[in-house]
């Protein structure tokens, strides 16, 4: 060992040994660059993950966002034109692109009654036969197109593409859009564009923007609407004001609320004002312990779009099994008996649940399909449910080491629906919470309730084991309920 | 129609014997059982099983084979955790009338109640101080007490001048919660107890005890 000892203490010693770890300055500055770096490396990869998680979430938010209201647009226009009626037209307008590329498309465009008024001339096409032989015998490469009332629409190729055989269909043909000839509208044989003349409106063969009459506002009736030509059909503004649809049966405006039934996307609500009445199912969880559930009726008073008053009457179930085991129970009956001690025979009513009758009254915010509330609460209490124990308590009991002044279970006299119970009459809440309408009649939400004075602190004494009633008014404090309302009736206010 | 009426007045007799009185003696009272007033060393005092003490019967065979038989008056936390600590404690003790015996002590049992006479359990006639609680002398009884400053007190510690221990009734009784037999007893006593000091005070009084039983 000692040969052992003397080497190691030679070989650290010696010379090349310190000289290969001294301590040199500009080393340990280098390696602590390169930590640095290193953690940077991997406080940048951390960052980036986040950001991939928040990129995702928004994906599916906007996914999400898609889903719901992407239908729900697309719905729109359903509805719009099962229910549009003739005087409602559409704007829309021709694509010049789209016209070379399919003539026969364009003017079966501009056959479509939904022509927009920003080409007046072009409803002076005498009829979609017409035009069709004139675009399909006219050639790409002549590109002059002879339009009624004396305007000539001619259309040309530039040079360098000459070469594209004039009978070739271009666009079915080639595709990329650099590789086509730029086309240039061409009027009179003139095709520069400053020295094009403005394209003026030609309505009887008169010309001068100043003579020309105003344009018509034609009164349609029963009579001249089918002996008035296509061209002649006046084009109306569509109303400034939201569309109502029509029932076809009935010829009467559908009520927006009667609407939403077909409209299973839409939110539920489209009306300013209207009184609806519901059920409601809700399973709470205590926060800290306990469980409950609550159904009733609900009901809604729809001031305007925005804002809306709630108020309920639910009667909610609270469970007590969780506590069952530091749950005394109330005692109904104590009779004591004397002989070397004293016996007493309890007869206890232990409540495995108690019932309320809560009225929430609240105020919401409603934001497309969400609504936001708050309010408060008040809550009497009902009955409880439980079974009847008897116990045993003695003055010393051998059995128990000696003295046992704790009750002993005796025996259990059975269930009763309706038993007395020490949990407070009344409590007051405040809440707040989140609904969201997912269907037309149907809402979830989440409602979070605080309650001012604690529903069993007065019952926790009585109730539960000393080493636990620090704990008990926490319990009933606050409480999260996940409820699920449906919408019986509606009505309009 | 005679073998119709003939079997339903045996079904209806069989019916009504079936009714059995139920033999169930209920011994629970509403009133303490067990208590003892009397008075020591001028004051009164009152002790009642199931108030503020509990009456624990108890029987034990001393080392040369004499039956003890005890009803104590105490504190039942007090009791447990210290006996000999306990005030406001107030003991009998009866001695068997003879040795050996693992059968109910013949002399306290209900065909031998109402003596009526003073149980010589505290002999001084010869002179010869009673030793001690355990002393086996047969058919003696005696009383200790634990006052107020837990002071003991004692029968047996010096000769009585002046004694008297009167069993006026027997009757048994529940079990004691050492599932022991018991024999309920009412005595009326007065006696000298004296401290380890031989200071003597007067006892006097009544009771209603129980004690254990083989």
């Amino acid at each position: 060992m000692d040969q052992l000892d003397d080497f190691m203490e030679k070989k650290l010693n010696s010379e090349s040994s310190i000289q290969r770890f001294e301590f040199k300055e500009e080393f340990w500055l280098s390696a602590q660059q390169m930590i640095e770096a290193e953690e940077e490396k991997e406080r940048s990869n951390k960052r980036g993950f986040w950001w991939w998680r928040w990129l995702l979430l928004g994906i599916g938010l906007l996914g999400l966002v898609y889903i719901l209201y992407g239908n729900g647009s697309e719905s729109h226009v359903e509805l719009r034109s099962q229910f549009q009626s003739s005087s409602v037209l559409s704007t829309t307008t021709i694509n010049s692109e789209t016209t070379i590329k399919n003539p026969t498309k364009a003017v079966e465009s501009l056959e479509n009654p939904s022509i927009s008024a920003q080409f007046p001339s072009f409803t002076n096409l005498t009829s979609k036969k017409s035009v069709v032989n004139t675009l399909n015998n006219s050639s790409i490469g002549s590109n002059s197109l002879s339009l009624p009332n004396g305007l000539n629409l001619s259309i040309e190729a530039n040079e360098s593409h000459h070469d594209v055989p004039p009978t070739e269909p271009i666009v079915g043909t080639k595709n990329n859009r650099d590789e086509l000839p730029q086309i240039e509208p061409v009027i009179d044989g003139k095709n520069n564009r400053d020295e094009l003349p403005q394209i003026e409106p030609v309505i009887d063969g008169k010309n001068n923007r100043d003579e020309l009459p105003q344009i018509k506002q034609i009164i349609l009736t029963n009579d001249n609407y089918f002996d008035l030509p296509l061209r002649e059909k006046p084009i109306q503004k569509l109303p400034n004001k939201p569309i109502q649809p029509i029932n076809q049966s009935t010829n009467q405006p559908i009520s927006p609320i009667y609407q939403s039934i077909n409209l299973p996307i839409l939110p539920v609500i489209i009306s300013k004002k209207f009184v609806s009445i519901g059920v409601k199912g809700a399973y709470g969880v205590r926060l800290k312990d306990l469980s409950s559930y609550a159904y009733g009726l609900t009901s809604e008073i729809r001031m305007n779009r925005k804002i809306s008053f709630h108020t309920d009457l639910l009667i909610r179930k609270i469970n007590l099994l969780e506590l069952d085991s530091n749950i005394a129970g109330y005692e109904i009956s104590r009779i004591r008996t004397y002989a070397f001690g004293f016996v007493d025979k309890i007869q206890r009513q232990k409540a495995s649940s108690v019932n309320y009758l809560e009225i929430p009254i609240s105020v919401s915010y409603n934001w497309k399909r969400f609504s936001i509330e708050a309010g408060l609460l008040t809550a009497f209490r009902l009955k409880a449910k439980g079974q009847v124990e008897q116990y045993k308590a003695l003055q010393y009991d051998q059995s128990f080491g000696g003295n046992s002044f704790a009750d002993q279970y005796d025996n259990s006299l059975g269930v009763q629906k309706s038993i007395n119970t020490d949990f407070v009459k009344y409590y007051w809440s405040a809440f707040y919470g989140v609904e969201c309408h997912i269907l037309p009649r149907l809402s979830i939400g989440t409602r979070y309730q605080y309650r001012f004075k604690p529903t069993d602190s007065i019952a926790a004494e009585r109730y539960f084991a000393t080493s636990s009633i620090d704990l008990i008014p926490n319990k009933f404090k606050t409480s999260l309920d996940f409820y699920i309302k449906y919408q019986l009736f509606s009505f309009k206010k | 129609m005679q073998h119709l009426k003939t079997y339903f007045l045996g079904l209806a007799l069989l019916f009504f014997l079936s009714c059995a009185k139920d033999n169930y003696i209920s011994v629970a009272s509403d009133v303490p059982v067990f208590y003892s007033k009397f008075t020591f060393g001028g004051l009164s005092n009152v002790l009642t099983a199931g108030v503020e003490s509990y009456l624990f019967t108890d029987y034990r065979h001393t080392d040369d084979s004499v039956t003890v038989y005890s009803g104590i008056f105490a504190d039942p936390v007090c009791y447990i955790a210290d006996t000999m600590q306990c005030r406001r404690q107030l003991s009998f003790f009866l001695r068997g009338f003879e040795k050996n015996s693992e059968t109910l002590p013949a002399k306290f049992t209900v065909s031998e109640y109402n003596f009526g006479n003073v149980y010589d359990s505290l002999d001084t006639t010869s002179g010869v101080p009673i030793a001690n609680i355990d002393d086996p002398r047969l058919g003696t009884a005696s009383i200790q007490w634990i006052d107020n400053d837990g002071v003991l007190w004692r029968s047996d510690l010096l000769p009585q001048s002046f004694y008297k221990f009167y069993i006026r009734s027997t009757d048994t009784y529940i079990a004691n919660e050492r599932s022991q037999n018991t024999i309920k007893m009412s005595v009326t006593f007065s006696c000298t107890l004296y401290n380890p000091s031989f200071e003597a005070k007067k006892i006097e009084g009544e009771a209603v005890i129980a004690i254990g039983t083989p």
